[in-house]
């Protein structure tokens, strides 16, 4: 009597051959049955590879081995079904969109386009977005750091707890509920109007706790060893936040920062409520009603002239340019954080 | 200078503090007239007529909606996300992790009015069959039920819980990615060396020890789904019935949609009633919020 | 870095307000009289959205110098914001209530008051797809409220067979599409269902309805796509939405027992029999009449206001150039687009009221 000493295993050519069975059935059932359509097929072939390969498995491998391989399948069709809508959305909106994103289209406002014409463009509202973020930003940014500083260094009592929860709080702030606290507040019972500015507030109140979180994460990260020698060189406490901590956790706090951006920019339903939208250029952020680049896509999408919805595909695919371009400034900041900590 | 930066950096907090007070207690101001005016129950009510004479306004219809569609969409993404996080940390090759994971951020990042440009233009029509589908032959599945002869399809609740799946997925994968990395990689080798398959180090070493990351993960990607706006307004057919049944073309409404699309025609009552109905929703995403935070707060103070 | 250049692409290069490239293709020759300059805003209703467009491009393509936006936002939030001031002229398919009335008349300054002034007029048409039907649907008041109400779910039920005597009908489900937002063609729609099939309407009338049932999209644009999507749906909406989604609209019948289609000149019939009533402020309100017996009228008419004080406008010059455009010159493409010319009795009003305007 032979000892074996490894389990058996399946040969390394089985799961390609297993996948050839699989194909097989599938032929058969989309023959048999009425015909599903290319996604139905390759479900049926994915689950009838899935359930083949843990039969033979099974009865090769036992069943330890087997729900590992069958663990195994169902994994890469996770990838498989999350990467799918990804390339999907993207492909699509390159498809119905390019043809649109011309020289004209990103240089030219709406004013004076009538039902019937299919041309006009996306300048005031690609404008309108970049003033609209960057004064959020500038709002957002400064107000979020000091809070982060003052819960880190110097918050013990009871104010830094309050803050901290508060922070916790608004990460869930749905974001139309920020366009519905400004356009009450400012914009009517203030009776500010609608404009640009009205929009960056709601948007740096969205990314208010994000800066704060970000940057608190990252001042942490920050070794005690470096405020130490600093301290040890006489330096009082605010110059050794501002010139030691801060320059340190400034890589992690700006990737913290441009993902907040990224993700506001997009923001559609504050916008909606707030800046309202306008068809000819508006320079001047603080005066008057004005476009932005999300809005734009929401109005043209729900709009009968002719041309609408190719100039709202378009739109969306520089609105898709405009956020991957600041994802992937984030990401390159990120590569030179000194830190190396998590984004 | 010292007490000055000092006073700075409380001041702000104290700022921050303050805005966030401010928005809860001027929401509730604007509320309160229109609630009181209200001839039904806030809370039972279905129908949402605030401006009519008598104002008649209710949040039941909308929550109902609202939770339904965002627990489908968690039901249809979370065993896909992950599968995507245990891949990236646990199977993916190490040439492969860095561009996956900016990946899935890539995904998280595309913004939802395209997400819901992209369902109403591409996945909609092309739902349709699989809808009927489901409902021919998986009616028995309670929420997939159908009454005979009653439209299905179309811009379902399950259209746009499919939406939703696809703007959660990349949420939950991120953090539960996250959580699984920080699992020591002592403890796998610890039970692959006890000679446990993959699938069984994970069971054993991976997943207990992040369970709380994961459980937070998965409220912070139902946070999301219940605020979300502008992709349900586009996607989902406003109905006024609540129903569970998610293949129905007749569709339901969300909290946040509903804001959206009602607020241009709302009257003084109206937008009242629609602020109440935002600090409904401002409630429900805090209770999630706060319970996702505790249990990931607490996991950190045990680990 | 990336963020700075995209900022530098859209700042150093001056983008551009002109667009007339387009006016070539511009059939109806535009005859403008300008005057004023500056910026005029409007918003509300949507149904008037097309025509003001048109009107904005002919206006501020003639005119130097001048900057008019209007913002389809709905009709109620336009009342609104004239009240709060925040844009000059409002758009609004049906009267301001009391309320509304007091606080925009407070706008205006003392001794002013808000009017209206009927300056766009429309079919609401009932459009369908059903395939291989080959005339267009006839409906009855009746049979379209037991379409809303639900009372009939198929296209083959009794009530659609009498009206088209001799046509062979699907033999399939009825989809009936309502909005899901509060809407002046809702109003239109129930106040003629209400006037001319009380047996049958139940719902009442107003913007919005307590629907028993059916889909709903949010918009004209909403509610013509899925009708478009959906074999055997309908849905009520402006003439200019079912015409941009290559839609069929179905012949109603008026109180004459004709069976009328929805082109502009029955659409002007219908609407030259609606009771004016005008007050010396300029104020001009229609009530339509929806059970004319003129043998033409297309009886779902609808006017569609905008709303402007009488005295103490912002603007005032500008106001009145582009106004008084668009209830002349603005009128001639009006069914082009979907709309039909405001009839000559009410046009005639409205001119005299429009120059009267400071």
């Amino acid at each position: 009597m032979t000892v074996r000493l490894a389990a058996p295993t399946l040969p390394r050519w089985a799961p390609v051959a297993l996948g050839g069975a699989a194909a097989a059935l599938t032929a058969l059932l989309v023959a048999l049955t009425p015909a599903q359509g290319r996604a139905g097929t390759l479900v049926v072939f994915l689950a009838g590879y899935a359930a083949v390969l843990t039969v033979a498995s099974y009865a090769v491998e036992g069943r330890r081995r087997a729900a590992d391989r069958l663990a195994r399948v169902l994994i890469a069709g996770a990838v498989g079904a999350a990467l799918t809508p990804l390339v999907l959305v993207l492909g699509y909106t390159v498809a119905r969109g390019a043809k649109g994103l011309t020289g004209y289209f990103l240089y030219h406002s709406m004013r004076g386009i009538g039902p019937l014409d299919t041309h006009g463009g996306i300048y005031h509202s690609l404008l309108g977005t970049l003033e609209q973020v960057g004064l959020a930003i500038a709002l957002a940014v400064p107000l979020g750091l000091l809070t982060a500083v003052y819960i880190t260094e110097f918050g013990r009592g009871r104010l830094a707890a309050a803050v901290r929860f508060v922070v916790d709080v608004m990460t869930g702030i749905p974001s139309i509920v920020s366009g519905l606290f400004v356009l009450a507040f400012w914009v009517i019972g203030l009776g500010q109007g609608f404009s640009g500015f009205a929009a960056s507030i709601s948007l740096a109140i969205l990314m208010l706790p994000v800066v704060v979180r970000s940057a608190e994460e990252m001042i942490r990260l920050v070794p005690d060893s470096l405020r130490e020698a600093s301290y040890a060189l006489g330096v009082p406490r605010w110059k050794t936040v501002t010139s030691v901590v801060l320059p340190t956790a400034s890589a992690g706090i700006t990737t913290g920062v441009m993902l907040a951006v990224a993700r506001v920019t997009g923001e559609t339903a504050p916008l909606l409520l707030t800046a309202f939208g306008f068809d000819s250029i508006r320079r001047n952020p603080f005066k008057g009603p004005q476009s932005g680049l999300p809005l734009y896509v929401f109005d043209q999408a729900t709009s009968s002239a002719r041309g609408a919805v190719d100039r709202a595909w378009a739109a969306a695919l520089a609105l898709i340019l405009v956020v991957v371009l600041l994802y992937v400034a984030a990401r390159l900041v990120t590569r030179r954080n000194r830190l190396g900590g998590t984004s | 200078m010292e007490a000055a930066f000092r006073g700075g950096t409380a001041a702000s907090a104290t700022l921050v503090f303050v805005v966030i007070v401010a928005i809860a207690a001027f929401l509730v101001h604007k509320a309160v007239p229109a609630l009181d005016g209200n001839s039904a129950s806030f809370l039972t009510e279905r129908q949402w007529l605030p401006d009519r004479e008598p104002s008649r306004f209710g949040i039941a219809a909308l929550v109902a909606g609202t939770i339904v569609t965002s627990v489908a969409a968690l039901v249809l993404a979370v065993p896909v996300a992950l599968g995507v996080a245990l891949f990236v940390s646990e199977y993916a090759p190490p040439r492969l992790k860095a561009p996956l994971g900016y990946v899935t951020d890539l995904l998280a990042a595309v913004p939802s009015v395209v997400y819901g440009l992209w369902g109403v233009f591409f996945l909609v029509p092309r739902m349709q069959k699989l809808q009927e589908f489901l409902a021919a032959h998986l009616s028995w599945v309670p929420f997939f039920r159908v009454t005979p002869g009653e439209p299905v399809g179309g811009r379902s609740l399950f259209a746009a819980s499919v939406v939703l799946a696809i703007m959660v997925l990349p949420i939950v994968a991120a953090i539960s990615r996250e959580v699984f990395v920080q699992v020591p990689q002592s403890h796998r080798e610890a039970a692959l060396a006890l000679g446990a398959t993959k699938l069984e180090a994970i069971r054993i070493a991976v997943l207990p020890a992040s369970r709380p990351g994961v459980v937070s993960a998965i409220m912070l990607g139902l946070g999301r789904a219940l605020g979300e706006t502008i992709a349900v307004a586009l996607v989902l057919s406003a109905a006024f019935t609540p129903s569970l049944r998610l293949l129905r073309a007749e569709g339901g409404n969300t909290i946040a949609a509903n804001i959206a699309t009602k607020f241009g025609e709302a009257g003084v009552p109206g937008r009242g009633a629609l602020i109440a109905s935002g600090l409904v929703l401002f409630a429900i995403t805090l209770v999630v919020n706060v319970v996702a935070r505790a249990i990931l707060f607490r996991n950190r103070r045990a680990a | 870095m990336a963020a700075a250049s995209l900022a530098a692409l859209a700042t150093s290069a001056c983008g551009s307000d002109d667009n007339t490239l387009g006016r070539g293709t511009n059939a109806a020759p535009v005859n403008v009289t300008c005057g004023g300059s500056g910026t005029l805003t409007g918003a509300g209703s949507t149904f008037q959205k097309n025509i003001e467009l048109q009107w904005i491009k002919d206006f501020t393509g003639a005119c130097d110098g001048t900057t008019v936006d209007y913002k389809a936002t709905g009709s109620g939030a336009g009342i609104s914001q004239f009240g709060e001031g925040t844009v000059d002229y409002a758009g609004t398919d049906s009267l301001m209530k009391d309320d509304e009335q007091a606080k925009a008349d407070a706008r205006c300054g003392r001794g002013n008051t808000a009017i209206h002034l009927p300056v766009a007029a429309g079919a609401v048409v009932f459009t369908y797809h059903l395939r291989g039907l080959p005339d267009a649907l006839r409906l009855s008041p009746a049979t379209i409220a037991g379409i809303f109400t639900g009372k009939i779910t198929r296209w083959d039920a009794p009530e659609v067979k009498a009206d088209n005597p001799g046509v062979t009908l699907p033999t399939i489900a009825v989809q009936a599409v309502h909005r899901s937002d509060s809407s002046g063609t809702t109003d239109v729609l129930s106040r003629f269902l209400d006037a001319q099939a009380k047996d049958t309407w139940t719902l009442g009338v107003g913007k919005e309805l307590s629907w028993p049932g059916g889909q709903a999209a949010k918009g004209s644009d909403g509610v013509t796509g899925v009708v478009k999507a959906t074999e055997g749906g309908i849905t009520y909406t402006e003439l200019s939405f079912a015409k941009s989604n290559d839609l069929p609209w179905a012949k109603v019948r008026n109180a004459s027992g004709a069976y009328v289609d929805a082109v502009g000149l029955n659409v002007s019939a219908a609407l030259a029999t609606a009771k004016l009533e005008s007050a010396p402020t300029g104020d001009l309100r229609a009530d339509v009449d929806y059970g004319t017996k003129e043998p033409a009228a297309y009886p779902v008419a609808a006017v569609s206001y905008v709303i402007v004080c009488d005295k103490g406008n912002k603007n005032a010059e500008l106001l009145k150039a582009f106004l008084g455009y668009a209830v002349s010159g603005g009128q001639s493409g009006a069914d082009q687009l979907g709309y039909a010319p405001v009839p000559t009795n009410i046009a005639v009003k409205l001119g005299l009221a429009v120059q009267a305007l400071t």
